[in-house]
């Protein structure tokens, strides 16, 4: 396989060119599938026979949860890619992860402590998945506290970097942890063999 | 929602680590003709 369209991502300037010249369109993308979600799920989809309208904030909280694990993942493979072949855009690529990861891992916990209140009636549990996600937030503060409190680029690269891939075994953690233990929290739903069902028509209408 | 929240992921990332490789090559030649040209270019 050829790597020489990957290779050219540890040029500065290469980035440099690609990044203004990319995340404008992916940014007006993703509002536009933010406008056409938000419809379907605010709008289109009908309200819960259990629990009416307040099941809607899954829309956010499941997105948010994913992303925040996504978001670790890639954090720590950018790291590790910087650490070990030291390619300076792999760290500016991890720094740049953190702070979206931590505001989707905290949108995440908010989310579910709004919708765990007239639920389960309570805003926190100390339930594995719930702690586990606690625990991706305190990574990512961590990995931004760290890098802010080394002068020195290199060696902040380089400690944030180990701290970011020490930190990557609480992924498996906080997503098999539904299964592991006795939680509070609903089991695997997306990604469960013979799970949800995807051919769902607009109006949830399932078959 | 999922596919919203990539790309919009995606592009945050993008525009970040953009910054951060301004911040680090800062006085690099290759920046100063960038922004030069930018600058013709407006």
């Amino acid at each position: 396989m050829n790597w020489v369209w990957f290779h050219r991502f540890g040029s500065p300037p290469y980035f440099y060119r690609f990044a203004g010249r990319w995340a404008p369109w992916f940014l007006g993308i993703s509002l536009v599938l933010l406008a056409v979600g938000l419809y379907g799920g605010l709008v289109l989809a009908p309200a819960d026979y259990f629990q009416s309208d307040v099941y809607r904030i899954i829309f956010v909280h499941v997105p948010s949860a994913y992303l925040s694990l996504m978001t670790y993942t890639w954090m720590a493979i950018a790291a590790a890619v910087g650490l070990i072949w030291r390619i300076k855009i792999a760290h500016a690529v991890a720094a740049a992860c953190a702070p979206a990861g931590a505001s989707f891992t905290a949108v995440s916990l908010v989310t579910g402590m709004i919708w765990g209140q007239p639920t389960w009636g309570t805003y926190w549990a100390w339930d594995p998945r719930i702690v586990s996600q606690l625990f991706v937030l305190f990574f990512f503060l961590g990995y931004i506290a760290l890098r802010g409190a080394i002068d020195d680029r290199d060696r902040a690269d380089r400690a944030s970097a180990v701290l970011a891939i020490v930190g990557v075994i609480n992924v498996p953690i906080v997503h098999y942890s539904v299964d592991w233990w006795n939680s509070l929290h609903q089991g695997p739903t997306l990604m469960k063999s013979g799970g949800l069902r995807y051919r769902c028509r607009w109006r949830g209408h399932c078959w | 929602m999922l596919g919203a929240y990539t790309f919009y992921f995606i592009a945050i990332m993008l525009m970040r680590a953009r910054a951060e490789v301004l911040r680090r090559e800062r006085g690099g030649a290759w920046l100063r003709e960038e922004l030069a040209s930018a600058e013709a270019a407006r």
